[in-house]
């Protein structure tokens, strides 16, 4: 049986490696292996395109549409969609669209450094307990168990009601609450590394056990890890939309899809549509399109699996 | 083989069916919202008879039946609750008349002042127990011990006042009680502020230990007074048996409870024995419970309530529920609604010192816009000061009147005292020092006009007064962060003195529905300012000395003394004024009588009927 690596290019077209190889060719060739994997994964590949598009609108958007979401404006609140505000305004007379722009912003920041944050805890987590075993495995892993039982949005309720929540702390808490999965994930990759002969090698010239951890078990858990942190980026998104529609997301002026989605909701009787629609889109949208994308990067590790 | 959704939720990853399936139901809730029709809705008056079905505020559910009120339990659903069974002495305010003793709804003849005002004599009018025993001027006396021996678990206690400030109070006779005062009260504030808070309660059932023993005299000594007192609060804590204690079968108001369920409903049935003038025209009144305001307001759209109210966020949809066959009714409480600084913080207690900074607070509130735009229009009414702007009464000073919000003075006045505004970001002192055109004691050069403001979380129009006080501030370089927390929580940490405050609090907001109610058309500032939950201002002696003014000032200088007061505290702004807002209820048109009493805002369901 092969040991399982990081999914790169070459290994995906088959093609051998070389030093010498000049960079447009393997430009060329990257290209050609991008094109091969979104032709055969199409829903990853729209699932791409459209979080391209979301960081574009989020990040670019805000500078081409210029709107104000700092201060109030209580003469034009609850308007409809029009040429001036193409999706309407909201109750204190943010524009919608800006404000859609601003809060994609957050979710992105949040959902990006959360799952980053999530998966770095995780895989050592995951990656010490699997490969020291022992005592330490079953402490480590009993430690995941119990942290399981709790619900992760009944700890954030707690959490958010102790500190003032802002992007860099809703990013840590969010991270800490999230790893769990990966480290279950790699300790499982990490138990069956541990036994393959180039780690007995490593280990047998004398390399110490971080370093075998680090630059064999980690290395070689890399598909695992992208596939979750995929999935990661999902969850933390939809947790800190959760967490915002109750009220403890980010305080206001500061802009969020679930505290749009919840403000919205506020005004359902009176059929303001526009204050609801917009921000429950782009939840499901963002959320869906990291699922698809994270469907497809583990169904091409799994029939590169297959195949070798 | 897994069912089709099961399939498709597997597919998507859980977070993302999840998000769908939130999203779908938040779209089927807007359709279905948006396209109520009018010509299904079936009123509950008319297929339920006469049985009145009313929703509980959003505030909570009744929690304790016992009408001798503890801090804890001081809600407007406890009281209306017990007003029911239990009425006081007097009952302030009429339909017309905010200020007037209202006699139907009240126990004794008008109280009779004597000796320069510092005798007061209450005749009880014949009414009976539902046991078949008179009310009698011992059942006076009973609370009145109780309340001695108890007094600091009374939600109405103020150092000082009642029961302090009485002397003696003595049966004179079977009906007539004589109390007799420490100095000469203004009649006004005794009878509004004092006398209508005295429930009379069954000596001859309720003036015992424990439930097996026996009914005595305990409460003539003040161990056997606390004995009684605990007792009787551990059941009315006991909500379970709250349909079958014989101690609260025992009534003289028009009602006595039938049943209560652990989530808050209360169905009510007529004392039959009710001695009163104005006796039940239906068979049951019932308070429904609903876990959000979202809930009760589609349950109103849907005909099966016929007393209800519409939610701040849905004052815009006043057409609709008329359409439904309801008339709305403003119920107005007798109350003002603040921020509170926190004076004992070190962080924030020396730029809320200064009075030039609470001004500039005060000057970046607009709340005619608040209102304007956040509350379409209706909702509530501006309030700038200690007196409540609805009801009219002639206690408010001219100076109250006016809006303060000014963003340029506010600037005006940080910068004339030392202050530097950026055009971005908070104003920073540049020139520290306690000269008149420096910065203050205590502020330190470089220090930021920086204050956390936490509100009460829930409230879609709370959130948006407050982002809107947020955006004018920072037009003054003042930054508020903003932060939301339950309701108990805020209060949790606003005890009212600097000893037991916590110091972490910058700004609260614990008006959301609790603003200031002084249950009472009489608006001092005793119970507001000195010694209760919600303000940390340390009185100074002359706010004191204007408060106790208006308690004893002659009839004739009544409105003097309170003008007097006003003005002070207006000058020196304590607390930063923000809107007080006002319910929109909602009567079914088959339903009259129905009046919500202008000082508690509670009803009066023996006024039903069905038309």
């Amino acid at each position: 049986m092969s040991q399982a690596t990081a999914l790169t290019p070459s290994d995906v077209s088959g093609a051998p490696r070389s030093a010498t190889t000049p960079v447009r060719v393997r430009a060329a060739r990257l290209l050609r292996v991008i094109g091969r994997w979104c032709r055969s994964h199409k829903l990853g590949f729209a699932g791409l395109v459209v979080i391209v598009l979301l960081t574009l609108f989020s990040f670019v958007g805000p500078l081409i549409y210029h709107t104000d979401q700092v201060h109030t404006h209580l003469t034009e609140v609850n308007l409809p969609p029009s040429a001036i505000h193409p999706l309407g305004t909201d109750n204190v007379g943010y524009d919608i669209l800006g404000r859609l722009m601003e809060g994609g912003q957050s979710s992105l920041e949040v959902g990006f450094a959360a799952a980053l944050l999530a998966s770095c805890i995780g895989t050592l987590w995951g990656a010490i307990s699997g490969y020291v075993g022992g005592w330490v495995d079953a402490l480590m892993m009993r430690v995941v168990d119990s942290a399981f039982a709790i619900p992760p949005l009944l700890l954030l309720l707690l959490l958010g009601t102790i500190f003032t929540p802002s992007v860099p702390e809703l990013i840590v808490v969010l991270g800490l609450v999230s790893w769990l999965i990966t480290a279950r994930l790699v300790r499982g990759d990490s138990l069956s590394l541990r036994t393959r002969e180039y780690v007995q090698a490593a280990m047998s010239a004398g390399a110490k056990r971080p370093r075998v951890v680090v630059r064999h078990v980690i290395p070689n858990a890399l598909g695992t890890i992208v596939v979750q942190s995929t999935f990661e980026v999902a969850n933390a998104i939809l947790l800190l939309a959760s967490l915002s529609f109750l009220g403890l997301g980010p305080a206001p002026p500061a802009a969020n899809w679930g505290a749009m989605l919840s403000n919205g909701l506020n005004y359902i009787y009176a059929g303001y549509w526009w204050q609801i629609y917009p921000a429950g889109l782009a939840i499901v949208i963002t959320v869906l399109a990291f699922n698809m994308l994270a469907e497809s990067v583990r169904d091409s590790f799994e029939t590169r699996l297959a195949r070798v | 083989m897994k069912p089709m959704f099961c399939r498709w939720k597997s597919w998507l990853g859980p977070s993302a069916a999840t998000a769908i399936t939130v999203s779908l139901v938040a779209a089927m809730s807007v359709a279905d919202a948006t396209g109520a029709s009018a010509a299904t809705r079936k009123h509950a008056t008319a297929s339920k008879g006469a049985v009145v079905t009313m929703a509980e505020g959003a505030q909570g559910t009744p929690n304790n039946i016992m009408p001798f009120v503890s801090g804890a339990n001081n809600s407007q659903a406890n009281t209306n609750l017990q007003e029911q069974m239990w009425p006081t002495l007097y009952t302030i305010g009429t339909a017309r008349n905010v200020n007037a003793i209202n006699g139907p709804l009240s126990l004794a003849e008008p109280p009779v002042y004597s000796n320069g005002d510092t005798q007061v004599s209450v005749t009880l009018k014949p009414y009976k127990w539902s046991d078949g025993t008179s009310l009698t001027a011992r059942d006076v006396t009973f609370f009145m011990n109780i309340l001695k021996a108890n007094k600091t678990s009374w939600a109405h206690y103020t150092p000082g006042d009642m029961p302090t400030n009485v002397v003696s109070w003595t049966a004179k006779g079977a009906n007539t009680v004589v109390f007799k005062l420490n100095r000469a009260y203004n009649p006004t504030w005794f009878t509004d502020d004092e006398l209508a808070y005295i429930v009379p309660m069954p000596q001859q059932a309720w003036d015992k230990e424990s439930a097996a023993g026996a009914v005595g005299t305990y409460d003539l000594t003040t161990a056997g007074a606390k004995a009684v007192y605990n007792f009787l609060n551990t059941q009315g804590e006991n909500t379970a048996t709250y349909g079958s204690n014989p101690l609260w079968q025992v009534v003289d108001g028009a009602w006595k409870i039938k049943q209560y369920t652990s989530n808050g409903f209360v169905a009510l049935v007529p004392n039959t024995a009710y001695s009163g003038p104005d006796k039940p025209k239906i068979a049951k009144f019932e308070e429904e419970p609903f876990t959000s305001s979202t809930a009760e307001f589609n349950a109103l759209l849907g005909g099966n309530l016929d007393i209800g109210y519409v939610p701040l966020n849905d004052l815009a949809e006043k057409a609709r529920v008329q359409g439904a066959g309801y008339r709305p009714v403003r119920s107005e409480l007798v109350a003002v609604n603040m921020l509170s600084l926190n004076y004992s913080s070190p962080v924030v207690g020396p730029l809320v010192e200064q009075l030039y900074i609470r001004k500039a607070l005060n000057d970046v509130m607009d709340q005619p816009a608040q209102i304007s735009a956040i509350l379409h229009g209706s909702g509530g009414y501006v309030d700038y000061g200690p007196i409540p702007t609805v009801p009219k009464t002639p206690y408010m000073a001219a100076i109250q009147k006016k809006s303060p919000f000014d963003i340029a003075a506010a600037r005006k006045l940080l910068i004339s005292h030392g202050w530097k505004i950026p055009s971005n970001g908070a104003a920073e002192c540049v020139r520290p020092g306690t000269g008149p055109s420096e910065c203050g004691a205590g502020i330190a050069k470089g220090k930021t006009l920086t204050f956390s403001l936490v509100y009460v979380s829930g409230s879609g129009y709370l959130t948006a007064t407050m982002e809107n006080y947020k955006s004018d501030a920072s037009e003054a370089g003042i930054v508020l962060n903003l932060s939301q927390q339950p309701f108990n929580s805020i209060v949790g940490d606003i005890c009212g003195t600097p000893t037991c405050d916590s110091p972490g609090w910058q700004i609260a907001n614990w008006g959301a529905g609790f603003s200031w109610n002084f249950g009472s058309p009489y608006p001092v500032g005793a119970t507001m300012f000195e010694g209760h939950v919600g303000l940390d201002y340390p009185v100074p002696k002359k706010l004191e000395s204007l408060i106790t003014a208006t308690e004893t000032a002659p009839v004739s200088k009544t409105a003097t003394a309170m003008k007097a007061y006003d003005s002070w505290v207006i000058k020196n702004d304590p607390e930063v004024w923000q809107i007080e807002t006002y319910t929109l209820n909602a009567v079914s048109n088959k339903l009259k009588g129905v009046t919500f009493y202008p000082v508690t805002g509670n009803v009066f369901p023996q006024d039903f009927a069905v038309k």
